[in-house]
């Protein structure tokens, strides 16, 4: 019986193999090499340079530009995301009962592709002189998915729950910052998490939109200094940003899943 | 199969069969909408020309000259060049504006107007217009 | 409230359909009056627009699949399997999942350039098949599946793909369409990868042409914008109902 568990466990590890090799060549191995690219100062003489290009990158003025945008998007868009979300998703799931077959509908936005609907936005936005056309697309893509896990989580629970609560004799605002707040939370946290990484995302919906490499100033984020960057064949500059970025992305997962982890006590 | 999932499946079956249709046919649709012509290189004919030698003699000789077969001449001359259009070369027409010299032999001489090797249109199955796309044949 | 809840539905799905209607209605308009030559101008006059609808099918397709493929063992694997470390490369699936498209493109790049798949398909189609989204993602429903199934099954037989087709997959089927609609989705989207890893416009996709689309003489942004969208409408409306069980099964907390 015991020989049996072993093999069985070693195969389930075996399972993991395609998915494991996949992953280490096309993202692990190149990720390292980027890396390295960011130590070096050119490709052909191979010098370790340090922390130089790091040093380099920071002071780059469109760099700091890229990372301010970038991080202004999160700032804003998220937390405008979350608020609409919110709001959507409590007057529907304390309205509406029937209506929760049509909620993947919601989810439309996010599948049709950016390109298809980028001309009729250039036409609806015609004022380029602020970042809100591109807000508003985030917006319109990721409210679906947003909606659609908060309503989830509301009708998630339980009506006695309030029932007692008011038999107690608990307010309306009570009710909703002992109850809802805390059994909303890990939900929320997890839809706050998921629309920061997609805030990156927006890059392909900002390029379709402007056409072109050089934005506007109030819309250059992090994705057009490395894209650009690419262009240029400056690996250089490209890889210290990559490695940067991943650095910022990765401090705001680690600190998102701190802080659910905490959550849950 | 509900019905309204047969009906989405026959929709999708007619959508991709409709692609395949128009990736298999389109080219030839749009060539059936096209002029055909058959063209031929302008070249060189031989003329005779008179002169007067050393002694005062007049002589006869002979010198190359481009020309075009005089019939043609009757109605607008169309050239051939050819531009990229979507990814592929087309071919299209432009009219010319022909400058004549002497006549010889069902020859006119062609002064201006179209180049040495250039390709003009000798017949055509419907009316041109400058900057036409045509289907030359070969 | 209710009627408040029912306006604001409404409201909302207006706001959200109005883009994609504009688009249609725009595609069939020229200079103002209703006619079909935009379509004419890109079905019949321009004819690098097959080759990449085909290319846009192929690599979503054979992507899903393949991801499919790879994930469901893998997922299963993460489930089941015990070892040291467990955890940690889990959470590695995790941060690697939420990088934004830019930081792996450049390892991307590389990785293709030294096996030499730059224009190539396999260039397109290998790394996108072994994005972390799927794995992630599946394990969360796995985690939901019932343990005395698999050790019903495992009595019975020893090969583990018995097991996996015969007591998982029934189970989570639904979480594998919604998986599988979502991949399908990320790849038709697919714009980076193809312009940046392809120099043949012949191996490009639709998306690359809709965006270049004022490089082709006509109108044909717009009628290759609604043609953009229909498979993956049809797609959406065929898998809805494995959508919602999908969605709302796999809470990642």
């Amino acid at each position: 019986m015991m020989k049996k568990h072993l093999k069985f466990n070693t195969k389930c590890k075996l399972c993991l193999l395609p998915s494991l090799a996949g992953t280490a060549v096309f993202f692990v191995i190149p990720y390292i090499r980027v890396l390295y690219y960011s130590l070096i100062d050119n490709q052909f003489r191979c010098n370790f340079v340090g922390l130089d290009n790091y040093i380099e990158t920071l002071n780059n003025e469109y760099f700091r530009l890229a990372l301010v945008n970038s991080m202004l998007i999160i700032a804003i868009a998220v937390p405008v995301l979350i608020v609409l979300a919110l709001v959507i998703s409590l007057v529907l799931s304390f309205g509406i009962r029937k209506l929760k077959k049509l909620r993947t509908a919601f989810i439309l936005p996010m599948l049709i592709p950016t390109a298809s609907v980028v001309l009729i936005w250039r036409t609806l936005f015609t004022d380029t002189a602020t970042p809100l056309p591109i807000y508003m697309l985030f917006i319109w893509k990721n409210i679906g998915i947003c909606i659609i896990l908060l309503t989830a989580a509301f009708t998630g629970i339980d009506e006695n729950i309030y029932e007692a609560a008011r038999l107690d004799g608990a307010g309306a605002f009570t009710l909703h910052r002992k109850i809802t707040v805390p059994m909303i939370m890990p939900t929320l946290l997890f839809t706050v998490l998921l629309s920061i990484v997609n805030s990156f995302r927006v890059f392909k919906e900002s390029y379709l939109f402007y056409g072109t490499n050089y934005p506007p100033d109030h819309s250059y984020t992090l994705q057009y200094y490395m894209n650009n960057n690419f262009l240029k064949l400056d690996y250089q500059s490209l890889a210290t940003s990559a490695v940067l970025t991943s650095l910022l992305v990765f401090l705001i997962v680690i600190a998102g899943m701190a802080l659910q982890r905490r959550w849950d006590r | 199969m509900s019905f309204h999932k047969k009906l989405l499946t026959a929709i999708t079956v007619i959508f991709f069969a409709a692609m395949l249709f128009l990736t298999v046919s389109a080219r030839a649709i749009h060539n059936a909408t096209l002029p055909q012509v058959t063209a031929e290189r302008l070249s060189s004919v031989q003329f005779p020309f008179e002169y007067t030698d050393e002694n005062g003699n007049v002589m006869t000789g002979t010198k190359s000259a481009l020309a075009i077969r005089s019939d043609l001449l009757g109605s607008d001359v169309f050239v051939l060049y050819q531009r990229e259009k979507n990814g592929d070369m087309r071919d299209y027409v432009r009219l010319a504006v022909i400058e004549t010299g002497e006549e010889y032999n069902g020859f006119t001489e062609v002064l201006s107007g179209i180049g040495y090797g250039d390709k003009f249109v000798i017949s055509t199955d419907s009316i041109l217009s400058d900057g036409d796309e045509v289907l030359v044949e070969e | 409230m209710k009627k408040l809840g029912i306006v604001l539905f409404i409201a909302a799905a207006l706001v959200f359909a109005a883009p994609v209607v504009m688009t249609a209605y725009g595609s069939f308009v020229s200079e103002g009056i209703p006619t079909l030559q935009n379509y004419a101008d890109l079905l019949f006059d321009c004819f690098i627009f097959y080759p990449m609808f085909w290319n846009s099918v192929l690599y979503a397709v054979v992507i899903t699949a393949v991801q499919l493929l790879v994930i469901v063992p893998c997922a299963f694997g993460f489930s089941q399997a015990k070892f040291r470390g467990k955890g940690a490369l889990f959470t590695a699936y995790i941060i690697l999942m939420m990088m934004p498209l830019q930081v792996t493109i450049l390892p991307n790049y590389i990785g293709l350039r030294d096996m030499g798949l730059i224009d190539t398909r396999l260039g397109i189609i290998l790394p996108m098949t072994f994005s972390p989204f799927g794995v992630v993602v599946m394990h969360q429903y796995m985690k939901s599946i019932d343990g005395s199934i698999i050790e019903a099954t495992r009595l019975e037989t020893n090969s583990i793909l018995r097991i996996i087709l015969t007591s998982v997959i029934p189970q989570i089927r639904a979480c594998i369409f919604a998986v599988a609609i979502f991949v399908f989705a990320d790849c038709w989207n697919m714009l980076e990868q193809p312009m940046l890893f392809l120099k043949r416009t012949e191996l490009k996709t639709l998306s690359v042409f809709i965006a270049d689309a004022d490089k082709y003489s006509g109108n044909v942004l717009l009628p290759a914008s609604v043609i953009f969208m229909i498979p993956i409408f049809l797609l959406y409306l065929f898998f809805n109902e494995y959508l919602e069980k999908g969605l709302t099964l796999g809470e990642l907390s």
